[in-house]
């Protein structure tokens, strides 16, 4: 009954709007602005909601988005010094948050269901690297790799390998590890008689955890093995291009089906009922006035006077262009590397080098993300993980030579306050996204956007499959849009591009908003949606 | 060198502001259909043209639309990626929408470039030239002649979805240059093993829900 009114109360701004925009006339927002601003029933909230998040991630920005000549055809290899980087500038894509995905995640196999996938490519991450006894190695994956691997005596490749065995098969066994559940991970690989080494090589390579209970190690490795052997060589997928492409691919599936991207809009303020408290339009930087019955947002927009004043835990960041791989082979890799942090609560840094090959940065060079949940300052946190493994302007020469560092940064990022508990009297019909954390893979991005989207869509299909573009029939009379049902089966697709872009890298400003046409079913409802992204 | 049965397969863009015709291009070039009634795109994400080239050559030609993301005048990167051209499209019968060609191709070159570094080939289209007389094409042309030299367009075309003008023409002008280029399109930074999803599920799935 408040929806019913609330469309009624606004169908009129929402007109003003849409001619406003579709004109490109600054006339029609100024007058929506006026109107909304004086409107009785509603009270603009949230100044600054749109501001950006992650200062310091700015700065790794200027320096890399210049836009200069073009690169070079030269086959040799060309001095690589910040020149070189900032000349090839568009080569970069660093990711405000970079993430790999399990190749048997729930996140490949929406990919796969809804065809979103076609969007996208993906590279193996080609190597899981690991720190042992000083030294870095390569994690052997497969069980050739084991049996291959020159860093393991046969006796521990015999041992790791019954292990990790019993690792993915644990959840049949538990009586083989009740006792220890609750205990830490180390003192069951104790039991199970794998020495120093090969404890630390399971839980920093193959669980990447740190100090854990049992259990927790246990689903961790499980989670790992599982998902290898479906593509390459190790578990994990990069999106060429960057993580942030999985939004990007979503948000296009979207498009297609009739969602409406607003980018580099801002929002200035939320618009509630005093009635009802419901949030009933969004106001974005312009003063244009965006009608909305649910509004989906990322934690960051969300104004102070909401939060119960709980301080999130930030992340710590760096982003290091260095001249080669941590680990020089012949191929293009992407490596992976999980460290234990020195924070007391078992947390891990992890480190992910990319390659030419992965579409992020330009050739010669690595891109390589160092990425912890923080304890002190970015430097505090990860400079005693980065200082050993590369090497940096004025620093004497090493032996064996390391990476040299062409370009770095230190940043933190908001982290998220998880629970919806951190929030206080939120407006009923806005629905919260988590802002990224710091984990390697996207975690349960998947499984908690279909949550919000059955909130909001009970009766709706999540991301069913999309038609491929030649079964669409084009009709005399319907020589544009595919039937109604097919573009109603595909509302599910906004859901979930926007939670999955809390957790991407985003490029720009931007918002999602469904403006519904006569020839629309109603199911479709006037939807907007906001993500608060910094432009790296 | 073997030149023999060669397939390629080419992304295009179809840009252009709201209303400017794309979509009647890409149904006019691809189903040789025209409508009168105007929508907003849904639903077209892109259209595949094959052309048998000449004897030993086949093109398949992706023609993307745009799905009214051009709304707010900016588009995701994903639209514009491993693009091989584009066509910038305006209603010439509106002067608006010619002044946002320059626009258009200014967020081309920003956000996509040909694998060797190289801008994309771009041509301009001037669409809905149904609507306009003899006499006032005649200067328009000189005009577009200059302004697509000036601003790198590599050409431009009065096209018609309605009357079906010059629109197989200037897809075959843009196909015959990306040809004629295409060692321009030999990326030196990738390498073969790409995972495209796709495949992969075919393959690891046979039970997948495709069929």
């Amino acid at each position: 009954m408040a929806m019913q009114s609330l469309e009624v109360a606004f169908e009129e701004s929402e007109n003003l709007e849409n001619k406003g925009i579709e004109e490109g006339t600054g006339e029609g927002a100024v007058e929506v602005a006026g109107e909304a601003t004086g409107e009785g029933a509603a009270e603009t909230t949230g100044e600054g909601a749109g501001e950006t998040t992650g200062e310091g991630a700015g700065e790794a920005a200027e320096e890399v988005s210049e836009d200069l000549e073009k690169p070079s055809e030269d086959q040799q290899k060309p001095l690589l010094n910040r020149e070189y980087v900032v000349s090839n500038s568009r080569k970069f894509n660093i990711d405000l948050a970079p993430k790999v995905l399990f190749a048997r995640g729930d996140l490949v196999e929406l990919l796969c269901h809804s065809k979103v996938s076609r969007y996208l490519d993906f590279k193996s991450v080609s190597r899981v690297l690991t720190h042992l006894n000083g030294h870095l190695m390569q994690v052997p994956c497969t069980r050739a790799d084991v049996f291959a691997s020159r860093d393991l005596s046969v006796v521990h490749k015999r041992l790791l390998m019954k292990f990790l065995t019993f690792c993915l098969d644990h959840e049949d066994h538990p009586e083989e590890f009740a006792d220890f559940a609750e205990r830490p991970f180390c003192e069951f690989m104790t039991e199970r008689g794998l020495t120093p080494s090969l404890q630390l090589l399971v839980s920093q390579a193959v669980a990447m955890v740190s100090e854990v209970k049992t259990r927790t190690g246990l689903v961790a490795a499980r989670r790992f093995l599982r998902s290898l052997g479906r593509f390459g060589r190790t578990p994990f997928l990069w999106s060429l291009y960057g993580a942030g492409e999985l939004s990007q691919a979503f948000c296009r599936m979207c498009a297609v089906f009739g969602g409406i991207y607003c980018l580099r809009h801002p929002l200035r303020g939320f618009v509630l009922d005093r009635r009802t408290g419901n949030c009933t339009a969004v106001i974005d930087y312009k003063g244009h006035r965006i009608a909305c019955d649910w509004l989906v947002v990322e934690e960051s927009y969300i104004p102070q006077g909401y939060c119960m004043g709980i301080r999130a835990r930030d992340i710590s960041r760096a982003v290091l262009i260095t001249d080669k791989s941590l680990f020089p082979s012949d191929s293009n890799e992407a490596s992976v590397l999980c460290m234990p942090g020195k924070g007391p609560d078992g947390t891990t840094i992890n480190v992910l080098e990319l390659s030419p090959s992965t579409m992020t940065c330009a050739p010669n060079t690595y891109l390589v993300h160092v990425t912890c949940p923080s304890s002190g300052s970015p430097w505090d946190d990860l400079a005693p993980i980065i200082s050993p493994l590369f090497h940096f302007e004025n620093e004497p020469e090493s032996e064996p030579s390391r990476p040299h560092v062409i370009m770095a940064t230190y940043f933190s990022m908001s982290g998220s306050m998880g629970d919806v508990d951190a929030y206080q009297d939120l407006p009923l019909n806005l629905l919260l996204c988590r802002r990224p954390d710091s984990k390697l893979d996207f975690g349960a991005a998947v499984e908690k956007a279909k949550v919000l989207f059955q909130r909001m869509y009970p009766e709706e299909d999540f991301c069913p499959p999309a038609p491929e573009p030649e079964d669409i029939i084009y009709g005399e009379s319907d020589t544009i849009n595919p039937s109604e049902e097919v573009l109603h089966q595909h509302w599910g697709l906004l859901k979930v591009c926007r939670t999955i872009c809390r957790n991407c890298y985003w490029p720009e400003k931007y918002s999602v908003h469904y403006e519904g046409n006569g020839k629309l079913p109603h199911t479709f409802h006037t939807m907007t949606t906001f993500f608060g992204h910094t432009r790296l | 060198m073997e030149e023999t049965n060669k397939e390629f397969l080419f992304k295009v863009l179809v840009i252009g502001d709201l209303g400017v015709g794309k979509t009647s291009i890409i149904k006019r070039y691809v189903h040789q259909m025209f409508s009168h009634n105007y929508r907003a795109t849904i639903g077209v994400d892109f259209a595949l043209k094959v052309i048998p080239w000449n004897e030993d050559t086949l093109v398949r030609l992706q023609l993307w639309d745009i799905a009214g993301q051009e709304r707010f005048g900016n588009m995701t990167r994903v639209y514009y990626k491993e693009a091989v051209g584009a066509f910038v499209v305006y209603d010439i019968t509106r002067s608006s929408t010619f002044e946002a060609v320059m626009k258009w191709k200014h967020d081309i070159d920003e956000k996509v470039y040909l694998p060797g570094g190289l801008p994309l080939p771009v041509v301009l289209l001037a669409n809905k030239c149904d609507s306009i007389g003899t006499g006032e094409d005649k200067m328009l042309a000189d005009h577009l002649h200059s302004y697509c030299k000036e601003n790198g367009f590599l050409s431009w075309f009065y096209t018609s979805a309605k009357e079906n003008v010059n629109i197989d023409e200037a897809a075959r002008f843009l196909v015959g240059h990306i040809l004629s280029n295409k060692h321009l399109l030999i990326d030196h930074q990738g390498d073969g093993d790409i995972v495209s999803l796709d495949e992969n599920v075919m393959s690891t799935h046979k039970d997948s829900r495709c069929c």
